[in-house]
């Protein structure tokens, strides 16, 4: 018989079911890293304009500029659904909403709400 | 009645292939359940394997994973199942073959554990008592029959099964720690201190969706952050 | 790199930051929408001001220690190998600090020196 180590393994993500609230966890787990990755960007951007008058008109430039319209986007999402999640988690800290109902439930809350948080950005910003 | 399950053959088979099976309509039963399907295709083809015993849902041996979902063969209705039903090993354990997976690592992490009560006082006469309220502590706990379908859902467990105890494990250390007879509270917690064995779980809950006892690791686990932020330690 | 982030210190350090973060974002958006800062001399105006300039500097930080938990959980679960692990979790350390400081130094300018 072989040995365990070379043994195959079943592990096709693709064909695991993904619940709500794995959905949610892998999501929040996205959303923080982007985040992370835009954090020195947005640390810049932001000490840019507070500089000066120049500074900030060019860091509401950048902002407002194509590409970065569409990582605001995504950054706004992150945050939202970081957030929510965030929450989520904190609560189920608690032990509020932990039995398995209710957490599913609150893990769509949360999966719909950040796009919806987006959505009413995107419109906003429109 | 289609099935698509996983085989292989350590040795016959370089890597693992799924085989198409057909169950005629005339052979589903009412009230059928999976196992009683994986039964009749074993007739069919000798060579498929599984594990079995009880066939109700107390032994665990029959814990795989059933269009995507882990699960127990023997309790899953085949009327809940989306055609065709595609069968898989639990997800993460090496395959020694078919569905038949390696638990040693699953039962390592349930070893460390400790999962006795530890009670250095010299016996009583009848045994260590319990009043009603005491014993309701281990309602959701004492019910696990180690099936390992919430430790091979678990995301934390994939990636990390020899430092990460998993669910199944940490249900089992709560299980004694909230027994009242257990006096090596202060063990128990020192023992899951460090960024792995207990701290490699997100909440992410896989676990809770495929118990199918019905019991919830994840509760569980937040007991024990609770009591070891009690403790300060 | 921190020893102090072991286990137990580093789950609450991640909880206690995540709920500061989310009072503020909740609260001082709000704030800023109320009272309107349509230019830059409001803007600076804002941020040097002492309370929302300390509650934005306490921000940052937290952001800053947030993200190191989260970030250390996700090398912690996927590398494997530790000495590669040791030099992201030190690559990461490095932006987080840098970032943070980039922005404390700009709170603090906007604090201290007159407006342009």
């Amino acid at each position: 018989m072989d040995r365990p180590e070379q043994a195959p393994k079943f592990l096709n993500l693709l064909q695991i079911s993904l619940p709500p609230g794995g959905l949610a966890s892998i999501a929040h787990r996205i959303s923080g890293v982007l985040m992370f990755v835009a954090l020195p960007g947005a640390a810049w951007l932001f000490a840019l304009s507070l500089q000066n008058a120049a500074g900030y008109r060019a860091a509401l430039g950048y902002l407002q500029s194509a590409p970065v319209r569409w990582l605001t986007l995504l950054l706004v999402w992150s945050l939202a659904h970081h957030l929510l999640a965030g929450l989520r988690h904190l609560l189920l800290d608690l032990q509020i909403g932990i039995g398995r109902e209710r957490a599913r439930a609150s893990a769509w809350a949360v999966n719909l709400g950040a796009l919806a948080l987006s959505a009413l950005y995107l419109v906003g910003r429109w | 009645m289609k099935f698509s399950i996983y085989r292989f053959d350590p040795d016959k088979d370089a890597k693992p292939y799924m085989q198409h099976f057909e169950l005629e309509e005339s052979c589903i039963r009412p009230g059928m359940m999976l196992l009683d399907a994986l039964l009749l295709l074993k007739a069919q083809d000798e060579s498929l394997s599984f594990r079995r015993s009880c066939q109700e849902g107390v032994c665990g041996s029959d814990g795989m994973n059933i269009n995507g979902r882990n699960g127990l063969a023997c309790i899953t209705q085949l009327t809940s199942l989306k055609k065709p039903i595609e069968i898989r090993p639990l997800p993460g354990m090496p395959v020694i073959r078919d569905l038949v997976v390696d638990l040693e690592q699953f039962y390592r992490q349930y070893r460390t554990a400790k999962p006795f009560v530890i009670n250095e006082e010299p016996c009583p006469e009848v045994e260590r008592l319990q009043s009603p309220e005491q014993r309701e502590q281990l309602d959701g706990l004492y019910e696990c029959i180690l099936c390992a379908c919430c430790s091979t859902a678990c995301p934390s467990f994939w990636w990390n099964p020899d430092k990460f105890l998993g669910p199944a494990a940490l249900l089992q250390s709560w299980r004694f720690l909230a027994d009242s007879r257990d006096q090596a509270t202060e063990e128990r917690l020192s023992d899951l201190e460090g960024p792995f064995r207990l701290f490699r779980c997100h909440t992410i809950m896989n676990c809770v969706e495929v118990c199918p006892k019905g019991l919830n690791p994840t509760r569980a686990i937040g007991r024990i952050k609770e009591l070891m932020v009690k403790r300060g330690l | 790199m921190s020893r102090a982030a072991q286990g137990l210190r580093a789950w609450l350090l991640q909880r206690f930051s995540a709920v500061y973060l989310a009072l503020y974002l909740l609260i001082m958006p709000l704030l800023m929408l109320l009272r309107g800062l349509p230019d830059y001399a409001a803007w600076r105006g804002w941020f040097g001001q002492a309370l929302p300039g300390v509650a934005s500097a306490i921000f940052v930080i937290a952001v800053g220690l947030h993200a190191w938990v989260g970030i250390r959980d996700v090398l912690i679960d996927y590398v494997h190998a530790v000495w590669l692990r040791l030099l992201l979790l030190a690559g990461c350390a490095l932006v987080l600090l840098a970032s943070v400081l980039w922005v404390l130094r700009a709170l603090m300018l906007a604090a201290f020196a007159t407006v342009g």
